[in-house]
């Protein structure tokens, strides 16, 4: 055989050799270098979507960059100066932010707040935190708007360069219905300004609390008798007189230990708690952990009985106080109570929080504290006489109680609770909502399946639309995502679950001011505990050496399958076709 | 000095004199033309002419002295500025009035030579005219030319204000029908001893209670009428283009005027707040010895002094006493005046002294002086203002005064015994002549309710309450003898130790007789019953004198008549929940802040939601026309309808805006806080997990 023969037998062979072996398709398994996947997450849509470009352009020659929020990331870039929205999925870890910096105001309001769902017959609270930029000196003006008016006003004089002030404003609802409120800040004197909106919701809800009374009690009677006075409450009450025959007002249910007849109240106040029997006791345990209720013991005297099992108190102090003693709000508020006989525990249980005290010489002493119970709140009061000193000029007997009972009746929560991230939204804004079903979150440990859904529908006065919903991160929670209508105006979304509805408002304004806080603490630590750091967006260059440090991507096992390459093709045409050119050559073919 | 000398100097000064006018001439004018400029550029504001003309004057003040500084450097020269214009003198006046000015000159140059100077410019002197040398035709000019256009600026300030808001602008023009004046005449009452007083144009008016208010109102408007919390009524038409009205300022309230419509316009409508200062009633007071006095004996002088005052003028100002003597029921009361010596440090303040014997009295032992003092004012059918009262009493052999006559002053004076209400109903017949009908019914229902209280006591003495004595309705005239017998629980409690006890409830019947006859102003067939029941009380204690309230204690009930009854026939007691009705203040309130945030959002703020403005200001003021805060609110909304009525968009909205937070505010108070936003049900289980981690013992789960 000459040279020439052995050429072609060896390119014959190549060429065989390849069409066996893809034939036979053999299976190898290596370790290999993977390429990662980043998740990209924008904290605010609307002002870091050009900086999320850039972060995405440094990040896409060394990683795979999937847009929004991916659990099965091997890392997320969160791109802006904010947190997620709270109802947004946790994110891939580790974290790594890239803080866009927020420009430079002489004023900016870092923080609003005021209750969602006020009532009708009271005054909504808003509490405003401005930061003044180099205005030691001037003037910071605070203004609540309605419309186009202004309904509220404070001035506060800046005393340092950099200063945050709180103010307090409020705003009086004229009726039922979605409001619209916008907080303008301004430096007197000065043409920066800063705006926030917010919306509230007012009703003309009641909240449903019973009265339940053992034996008469005096203290009970008076409370119940102040409560009645404000039409925020819906009072059912039972007092007790005798064996078998009480005194009722409304339709109280039959037993305290039906949780169903209990459901329907917010709150449980009751008197003389030392004539509560186990069985009782029971009932509102279980009211205060299934319905997340609040029950609120107020004590005749410092007496021993099943109640205690709801206190966790195991030693009572208890002292007369000649001349009475001033019951101060642990809150700083100005309405409190007078009380000459004082009961209070030795220690305060563990968990628990004063919520009004006697201020002594060297302590306070908690006359009226809650603790948490499961989902719900027990407050027990120990001013065991103050309905002596129920007199306006003497103290604040009716004010106290019915804030007191209108704070724990407004925490119990609802059947159905809705949630939406901001309610106040740009057109097109990506807006997170949450739905919780109470009786499903809130199921006995021993129910074996638990079985929920919910919906949620995005209502204008022309249409409706869907809001997809995906189960939550516990039992009967819910989430869903979407995006704003593009036309401006007032929308409702609806929710319903189980039986039960709610729904909540939607402002679609085209200027939504939003505080702008400054979270800057609160995001390095945010991104810390999820094993990343921040970033200023000058530092974007060194992010995919720092993605690179912390993921550490390191080679794999893979099975994969040579033969499947097109690129055997190539030598198996070209083995084939020099074969064939150099028999045609020898004319031997 | 020589003659010539002499005429030399008064000529120099009557040129000084005359530049020196000439030159605050000039400055006046300067000052007026600036105070012009200010007034054309709008300040100070239209509605304020008292201070444009303040202002006008202020600059040619500082016109003028500006002015008389810059001349008095050229005065120095005066004679310079004479050869400077009339050059014939050829420098002998300033040689001359060198020489008057410079003695030294005088005596170092020859007497010929300085004769001849002064000879010499005196004759000049006499060939000229000083109104030639310095016209003050410019100056006069320009004075009179600035001092017209400063007026002409005046009138266009103060002619436009009144004009927007005032002026009557006829079809022509198509123009909304306006006041041109409000005035109003308030004339207090004739007791108060006061001038009247008449307001312009005033937002709030202040009158005394019981003054008469007369008001005046030009327009060119057809009709107007008038509405006050009482109630609408028009205005009359007087001449001169004039309405009027009176009306009598009795409490807090407003006047809401309003302009009948004309050529398709609204009417304006223009809000008078209106507060009434009451005529508080005379205060006074015993200031010595201004406590109790216990006296050994009758003979004893009482150092006694009083103070008076009152907020227009004290009419009179006395000491009345009580004389009390006697025992039991047997009490006999005399009452009389003490005269006091007067010290009026004005009409409001007075205070008086006495040196009061009590020998006239002739008090025994165990009687007792009451005395108070008492002012009045003047106001026609005012009542009397007395002190507290204070007692005297001579101690009685063995025993202290009762303590029952020692009783809060703002109760009765002293205690009600039946003997008292006899008493009283005597004197009230007495008086009946001199009483008024209602006054007289009123007097009786008092006293009938002073018989009900004395009946009280007894009945209550006797174990039981008001509603646990015989039903005088029911058996008035008879005594259930069967039912008393049934009192063996009475007997046994020794209640009945003897006849004493059908004695008391005929008493009491009689009592309730007396103060039913009372009630309906029966007095005279009440009276018998009065006495029936004193005799009935003395037959009951005969050996027990029973004075109300010198009572220790009351005998011990009788518990088994109280609350008694069948447990079977115990049923659970239910009712409806309460239902507390809406604040109407709130309400109220409320509904006008929505109206002025309904207001402040219309689209185009301009003259026709004045009157919505001015009807706010009406609903804020109805809520309670008494309250400061409200008043206030009232007032700005007002302030804003005028401000629409000018067409100043923006100081309108400023003004609703500001009359928004003070609503709010006043509103504020009578609502709590909403609660806080709650924590989520999340949250608020993890705490309660916490909290029972906490809790569970060491080892359990």
């Amino acid at each position: 055989m000459n040279r020439d023969a052995a050429v072609r037998v060896a390119l014959r062979s190549v060429s065989v050799v390849i069409a066996v072996a893809a034939a036979i398709d053999p299976a190898v398994t290596s370790r290999r270098a993977a390429k990662p996947m980043i998740s990209v997450v924008l904290s605010d849509v609307a002002q870091d979507s050009t900086l999320a470009v850039a972060v995405r352009r440094t990040l896409q020659n060394n990683f795979t960059v999937v847009p929004g929020g991916f659990g099965a990331a091997n890392a997320t870039v969160l791109v802006g100066d904010e947190l997620p929205p709270p109802a947004s999925d946790e994110p891939a870890r580790p974290v790594f932010a890239i803080a866009g910096g927020t420009p430079y105001t002489a004023i900016a309001i870092e923080a609003v707040s005021a209750p969602s769902l006020p009532p009708l017959d009271a005054r909504v609270p808003v509490a405003v935190v401005v930061r003044a930029h180099a205005a030691r000196g001037k003037t910071v003006e605070v203004s609540l708007k309605s419309g186009q008016l202004v309904v509220d006003r404070i001035s506060r004089n800046v005393t340092a360069n950099e200063q945050d002030i709180s103010a307090s404003l409020s705003y009086l609802p004229t009726a039922p219905g979605a409001t619209p409120l916008r907080v303008v800040a301004r430096v007197a004197g000065a043409r920066d300004s800063s705006q926030a909106d917010l919306l509230v919701d007012v009703r003309d809800t009641r909240w449903p609390v019973l009265f339940y009374d053992p034996r008469p009690s005096w203290m009970s009677t008076f409370v119940r008798r102040a409560v009645e006075r404000d039409r925020r409450f819906i009072v059912t009450s039972r007092v007790v007189t005798s064996r078998n025959i009480s005194t009722d007002a409304g339709a109280p249910p039959s037993r305290l230990d039906d949780l169903a007849g209990l459901s329907r109240f917010a709150a449980i106040i009751v008197g003389a708690p030392d004539g509560l029997t186990a069985s009782e006791v029971n009932g509102l345990d279980t009211f205060l952990r299934r319905r997340g209720g609040s029950v609120i013991l107020l004590l005749d005297a410092p007496s021993p009985g099943p109640y205690a099992r709801l206190t966790g108190v195991t030693t009572w102090v208890a002292k007369a106080e000649n001349p009475s003693v001033a019951v101060v709000p642990a809150n700083g508020d100005s309405v409190g109570l007078r009380a000459g006989e004082l009961a209070w525990p030795a220690p305060l249980p563990a968990g628990a929080q004063p919520l009004a005290w006697v201020h002594d010489s060297a302590s306070g002493r908690a006359i009226i504290w809650h603790s948490a119970v499961g989902a719900g709140d027990v407050v027990v009061s120990g001013a065991l006489d103050a309905w002596h000193y129920r007199d306006v000029s003497a103290s604040g007997f009716e004010s106290f109680w019915q804030t007191l009972i209108a704070a724990e009746a407004s925490a119990a929560p609802p059947a159905l609770a809705l949630g939406v991230a901001a309610s106040m939204v740009s057109p097109g804004e990506l807006t997170h909502v949450a739905i919780t079903l109470r009786d499903a979150a809130l199921r006995a440990p021993s129910a074996a399946q638990i079985r929920s859904s919910a919906s949620a529908t995005l209502v204008s006065d022309s249409a409706r639309r869907n809001i997809r919903l995906w189960p939550g991160s516990g039992i009967g929670e819910f989430r869903g995502a979407f995006r704003a209508p593009l036309a401006p105006g007032t929308y409702r979304i609806e929710a319903a679950g189980d039986g039960v509805s709610e729904d909540a408002p939607l402002v679609v304004e085209r200027t939504a001011f939003r505080a702008s806080p400054n979270h800057d603490d609160l995001l390095r630590a945010w991104v810390a505990a999820r094993g990343g750091a921040v970033l200023s967006a000058s530092e974007l260059a060194t992010l995919p050496e720092a993605l690179m440090r912390t993921i550490q991507p390191a080679g794999r096992l893979e099975i994969w399958h040579p033969m499947r390459s097109v690129w055997w093709l190539l030598p198996f045409a070209l083995a084939l076709s020099a074969e064939w050119f150099m028999r045609r050559r020898r004319s031997l073919a | 000095m020589s003659p010539d000398a002499e005429e030399i100097r008064r000529f120099l000064a009557r040129a000084a004199r005359r530049l020196t006018w000439i030159s605050a001439a000039e400055g006046a004018a300067a000052g007026l033309a600036v105070a012009m400029l200010l007034a054309l550029a709008g300040w100070p504001a239209r509605d304020e002419p008292r201070i444009a003309v303040l202002m006008g004057v202020g600059c040619v003040a500082i016109g003028v002295l500006i002015r008389l500084l810059i001349t008095s450097r050229r005065t120095h020269s005066i004679s310079q500025l004479v050869e400077h214009r009339a050059l014939q003198f050829r420098n002998v006046l300033i040689t001359a009035d060198e020489l008057l000015a410079t003695r030294s000159l005088v005596s170092a140059a020859p007497d010929y030579v300085t004769s001849l100077v002064w000879r010499t410019a005196a004759r000049t002197t006499r060939a000229v005219d000083v109104a030639h040398l310095f016209p003050a035709r410019r100056a006069l000019v320009l004075f009179f030319a600035s001092a017209v256009l400063w007026l002409g600026a005046l009138t266009r300030l103060s002619t436009p204000a009144t004009a927007s808001v005032s002026r009557f602008v006829r079809g022509a023009t198509g123009g909304t029908p306006v006041f041109d004046a409000i005035d109003v005449t308030i004339e207090p009452p004739a007791y108060a001893n006061r001038p009247p007083e008449t307001v312009h144009d005033a937002a709030r008016i202040d009158a005394l209670a019981g003054s008469r208010l007369h008001l005046s109102v030009r327009t060119g408007a057809p009709s107007v009428s008038m509405e006050t919390l009482r109630g609408a009524l028009p205005l009359s038409p007087s001449t001169g283009g004039r309405f009027v009205a009176d009306l009598v300022a009795d409490a807090d309230g407003y006047i809401a005027l309003q302009l009948a419509p004309a050529n398709g316009h609204a009417g304006a409508r223009k809000l008078i707040g209106l507060t009434v200062t009451p005529d508080n009633a005379p205060r006074v007071r015993i200031t010595a010895p201004a406590k109790d006095l216990h006296l050994a004996t009758g003979q004893y002088t009482i150092d006694l002094a009083a103070q008076a005052s009152d907020d227009i003028g004290l009419a009179s100002l006395r000491l009345r006493y009580t004389k009390v003597s006697g025992s039991g029921e047997r009490f006999t009361f005399v009452e009389g005046d003490v005269p006091l010596s007067i010290t009026r440090r004005d009409a409001r303040s007075w205070t008086a002294h006495v040196r009061w014997s009590l020998d006239s009295l002739a008090l025994a032992p165990g009687d007792m002086v009451v005395y108070r003092a008492v002012a009045t004012d003047h106001r026609p059918g005012a009542p009397a203002s007395e002190s507290d009262s204070y007692i005297a009493d001579v101690a009685a052999p063995g025993g202290n005064a009762a303590a029952g006559f020692a009783l809060d002053p703002n109760e009765d004076r002293y205690a009600v015994s039946q003997q008292m209400v006899i008493l009283k109903t005597e004197r009230l017949l007495a008086n009946k002549s001199a009483m008024t009908a209602d006054a007289y019914t009123a007097a009786a229902q008092d006293i009938a309710a002073e018989q009900r209280k004395v009946r009280a006591e007894f009945v209550f003495m006797m174990g039981g309450e008001v509603a646990d004595a015989p039903d005088p309705a029911a058996s008035m005239t008879e005594l259930n003898e069967q039912a008393e017998a049934e009192g063996e629980s009475d007997l046994a409690a020794g209640r009945m130790l003897n006849r004493g006890r059908v004695a008391l409830l005929n008493a009491i019947r009689s009592m309730s007789r007396a103060s039913a006859s009372l009630t309906t102003a029966s007095v005279a067939p009440a009276l018998p019953h009065e006495r029936d029941a004193l005799a009935q009380l003395e037959l009951a204690f005969s050996r027990t004198r029973i004075l109300l309230r010198a009572l220790t204690e009351h005998e011990r009930l009788d518990l088994t008549r109280r609350l008694s009854g069948s447990l079977a026939d115990v049923t659970r007691d239910e009712r409806p929940s309460a239902d507390p009705a809406a604040d109407p203040r709130v309400t109220a309130l409320r509904g006008a802040l929505a109206g002025i945030a309904s207001l402040a959002g219309t689209a185009r703020l301009d003259g026709s939601a004045s009157a919505g403005a001015s009807s706010l200001a009406e609903r804020v003021l109805q809520v309670d026309p008494s309250d400061r805060a409200l008043q206030a609110v009232a007032m700005v909304l007002d302030t804003a309808a005028a401000a629409l009525t000018r067409g100043t968009a923006s100081d309108a909205r400023a003004r609703l805006d500001r009359a928004a937070t003070d609503l709010a505010a006043a509103l504020r108070r009578d609502l709590l806080n909403a609660p806080a936003q709650p924590a989520n049900i999340t949250t608020n289980r993890l705490n309660g997990a916490l909290t029972d981690a906490l809790r569970a013992p060491r080892g359990s789960p």
